[in-house]
């Protein structure tokens, strides 16, 4: 897929401003374990790294997102500034233009799964989801490149809906857009995970690494 | 803790003041939940579990700060952790300890939440610790804040007196590589000595005082040479900006998008009070032109002005910008867009903002359905509040609930049928009742109902429950029961049948301190007896005095959490559901609020989401026709 890298936004030589990354999702969806893994792999490979770990009020029902910054060089925020996002992790499409509009810029780059979590309000029949296909739309309308990845269906086909945040992060790393590589996240899947649910999030990881391949086709 | 790295872990800011708690030698750490520093002791409860340390959850903030003082008082350094609004409420406590002064080192970590983002109010603690004449610091990072509790400790213990250090929500909740320290061996035993008494009395506390402002100054001494101030820029920078905890980030990062870095010096105060004088003013002498950034209130601006006026004879004509010169806004969370845009406005230029996408996007975000935050599903409070509306709508005379601050605190909307007409502190509805209560004679025909959770009702309910029963206040006092602290992260409290690690505990009732009180007190389940509870607030209502009821059923979320909910679920037959002419207006799907009641609608019936019922039974209870039945398994 298209969009901006590390290097071609800062230069090799350094980066004096920070990447910035915001995971926007649902309480429930598994946004601190993900914004983890990518945290701790950064920190293993040399970056000074920020996570704002849950904004919003996760248990509830409400929309949540969680911050990533990495760089070089002296302490930073961990809140990323509006208008200053390099990538969108959406794990819900209502979220994702929720915070695409907050912090987005025309080159952020969207990685978004397609798969709606309904707020209260309409599964109260007080107002309807808006169609997915209407969302990404105005996605594609604010910033590209957006690229839709079924992780819901993904993670569902494999049995365990719930690491649908791992096929995302997989994702993530199939898309090449952090300076880092798939194996270096996969390696925190052994550190950070318990060993019951770690085999089936290597298969999560995998399965997203190709579903991102496959986009980029 | 253990995703390790080089020589980094990447820890939460609370797990890095938690390491510095143990860094600096605590042998006793005690605190009450509370966003956002629950974290504190949740993650010394795990990670001191083999240690010669004693962490408990006390019932409240001033009984936190109370014991922790009995071990320091005993030779041994301890700490007390809380969210602002804790410090409100040991605030009577700590202003005597400050005149006694301690023996090993105390220190209370305490969290601020500008915005504010989950609590009931933005306090800023620098303002408290000034009040309550106890010294203060505030750490910028997770690495910041561990190196600083750890000296904390030896400051506190060094100058005998209570030290506090501040976080804020956005550095307790994020995370950041911290590099790890030493916990050193206890070599301690505890021992209290009787010889010199701490007595804070009319005639001792006179003499107390200004030893207390001695001590004050030493600290102050030990502030001048702080590694935790600092110093970034040239020598001469158009512009200073004066900043402590995370604000100096954000001065730092706007700086550096603006460009500025060769205009604009940063100085970084750490320890904030008492503000080292000396140092501050070599500060002042740097720059004409000043910027202050700090979170919530115009404490360092104000001591700023304070100095500025006291050196202004030196120093002349200085601008002085912050709040007060309307350069950053009074209230609310800061970040980098905030120091940026006052930066601008100041030296000129400003962020380079891409209109186009600023006019699209604000468009599309206006248009976006919002996520209301409601109850869960199988949320018992939504039970409770079904029957207290519909209680109170029989008897007819405008009654309301006056409640407090927890999960139910969100009865005052939709998804508790906005019930709840008073929110402030802990305890506060009890205590609002106990007034209500008695104002038959001035005109009051309303009755009042008072909401408490089962860890509030321990931590701040027992006085104003007397209160109401000692006055004569007609209050029926429900207890909300779900047997956790649910709001904070399911931490237990003395009604829980598990303690602090988990382990079995014999709880203690509300109902048990209720009757022992002379209230006279029911219990039921919530949403089992959902009908027989609407009847019984309806018959206290008509009864003169207080008159409790605990309603007790374990939070919903709490049990999934634990997978130790039932695995039945609700069905709608939909033969029996007559749709819209069964007069009920949709009741199941619109009226009730739970998230698994829907409607079919090209058949016109109810249904349930299998997905979002954890088979509570209150649908079926409520449902007159009697559709709706619990089913094992999904079936």
């Amino acid at each position: 897929m298209g969009g901006s890298t590390v290097s071609e936004t800062q230069g090799e030589a350094g980066l004096e401003r920070p990447f910035n990354l915001i995971i926007a999702g649902v309480g429930g969806q598994g946004n601190v374990l993900a914004i983890r893994l990518l945290g701790s792999a950064l920190l293993a490979q040399g970056y000074e790294v920020a996570v704002g770990e849950v904004y919003g009020l996760a248990q509830r029902g409400g929309s949540v997102a969680s911050h990533l910054r990495f760089w070089k060089g002296a302490p930073r925020p961990p809140k990323v500034p509006e208008g200053q996002l390099d990538i969108l992790l959406g794990f819900e499409p209502l979220e994702a233009l929720r915070l695409l509009t907050q912090y987005g810029n025309p080159g952020t780059a969207v990685l978004v799964n397609a798969d709606p979590v309904l707020p209260i309000g309409a599964l109260l029949g007080k107002f309807d989801y808006p169609d997915v296909s209407k969302l990404l739309e105005r996605m594609r309308g604010l910033a590209q490149p957006v690229v839709t990845v079924d992780a819901g269906s993904v993670s569902r086909e494999l049995g365990v809906p719930q690491a649908m945040n791992t096929v995302m992060v997989g994702a993530l790393a199939g898309s090449e857009l952090l300076p880092i590589s798939a194996a270096d996240l996969e390696a925190q899947i052994d550190l950070l995970m318990n060993e019951r649910v770690r085999n089936v999030n290597h298969e999560a990881f995998a399965a997203g690494v190709r579903a991102a391949v496959k986009a980029a086709d | 803790m253990k995703e390790t790295t080089k020589n980094q872990v990447l820890l939460m800011g609370n797990e890095a003041l938690a390491r510095g708690i143990l860094e600096g030698g605590a042998s006793f750490v005690a605190g009450y939940p509370g966003n956002p520093s629950s974290e504190i002791i949740a993650t010394l409860l795990q990670t001191a579990a083999d240690l010669p340390v004693h962490v408990e959850w006390s019932t409240n903030e001033m009984v936190a700060a109370e014991a922790a003082a009995g071990a320091s008082f005993a030779g041994l350094r301890a700490a007390a952790v809380m969210k602002e609004n804790g410090v409100n409420v040991c605030a009577d406590f700590l202003a005597t300890l400050a005149v006694t002064g301690v023996r090993g080192g105390y220190v209370v970590v305490v969290c601020d939440d500008p915005g504010p983002l989950t609590s009931s109010n933005e306090g800023d603690a620098r303002l408290l610790a000034q009040a309550l004449e106890i010294p203060i610091m505030e750490a910028s990072t997770p690495q910041e804040a561990k190196d600083m509790t750890r000296w904390a400790f030896q400051v506190s213990e060094e100058r005998s007196t209570p030290v506090m250090v501040r976080s804020v929500s956005r550095l307790s909740h994020g995370r950041a590589g911290v590099e790890l320290g030493v916990i050193p061996e206890p070599s301690r035993s505890a021992e209290f000595d009787t010889e010199h008494p701490l007595l804070c009395l009319p005639s001792v506390a006179a003499i107390s005082h200004p030893l207390a402002h001695d001590r004050l100054r030493a600290v102050q001494k030990d502030f001048e040479d702080s590694i935790f101030n600092d110093y970034e820029g040239s020598d001469a920078p158009e512009l200073l900006v004066i900043s402590s905890g995370l604000s100096v980030l954000y001065a730092r990062e706007a700086v550096s998008t603006l460009g500025m870095g060769d205009r604009v010096g940063i100085a970084k105060i750490g320890t904030v009070w008492p503000l080292p004088e000396g140092r501050l003013g070599d500060v002042l002498r740097r720059s004409k032109r000043i910027l202050v950034v700090e979170q919530i209130e115009p404490f360092l601006e104000e001591k700023v002005r304070a100095r500025h006026s006291d050196l202004a004879g030196e120093l002349g004509d200085r601008d002085i910008y912050g709040r007060r010169s309307g350069h950053i806004p009074e209230t609310g969370d800061i970040s980098a867009n905030t120091v940026a845009d006052a930066l601008a406005a100041i030296m000129g230029g400003g962020r380079r903002l891409n209109a186009t996408f600023a006019e699209a996007a604000s468009e599309i975000k206006e248009d976006l359905p919002l996520r209301d935050i409601s109850f869960c599903r199988g949320c018992p409070h939504r039970a409770s509040f079904w029957a207290i509306r519909t209680a109170l709508e029989l008897d007819g005379r405008n009654g309301f609930v006056a409640g407090d601050i927890g999960c139910y605190g969100l009865a005052a909307g939709p998804t508790g049928y906005q019930q709840i007409k008073v929110v402030h502190c802990m305890g506060s509805g009890i205590g609002n009742a106990s007034g209500f209560g008695v104002l038959r004679d001035m005109g009051m025909e309303q009755p009042v109902v008072a909401v408490a959770g089962d860890s509030t009702f321990f931590a701040s309910c027992l006085p104003g429950l007397i209160n109401a029963r000692n006055n004569g206040a007609d209050v029926v006092f429900v207890v909300l029961d779900n047997s956790v602290t649910a709001m904070t992260g399911f931490q237990s409290h003395p009604g829980s049948s598990f303690g602090p690690r988990g382990e079995p505990q014999e709880p203690l009732r509300p109902e048990t301190v209720c009757r022992a009180l002379g209230v006279e007190t029911s219990v039921y389940d919530p949403v089992a007896d959902v009908k027989r509870v609407s009847e019984a607030v309806y018959d206290r209502l008509q009864r003169p005095g207080v008159q409790a009821l605990v309603l007790r059923r374990t939070c919903s979320t709490y049990e999934d959490r634990m997978r130790m909910g039932s695995s039945a679920v609700a069905q709608v037959d939909q033969e029996i559901c007559v749709g819209e002419t069964c007069g009920c207006d949709r009741f199941c799907t619109r009226v009730v609020g739970c998230p698994g009641n829907r409607w079919d609608a090209e058949k016109g019936k109810a249904y349930i989401d299998p997905d979002f019922c954890n088979g509570c039974g209150l649908c079926v209870e409520l449902c007159s026709w009697d559709a709706i039945s619990l089913t094992e398994g999904g079936e």
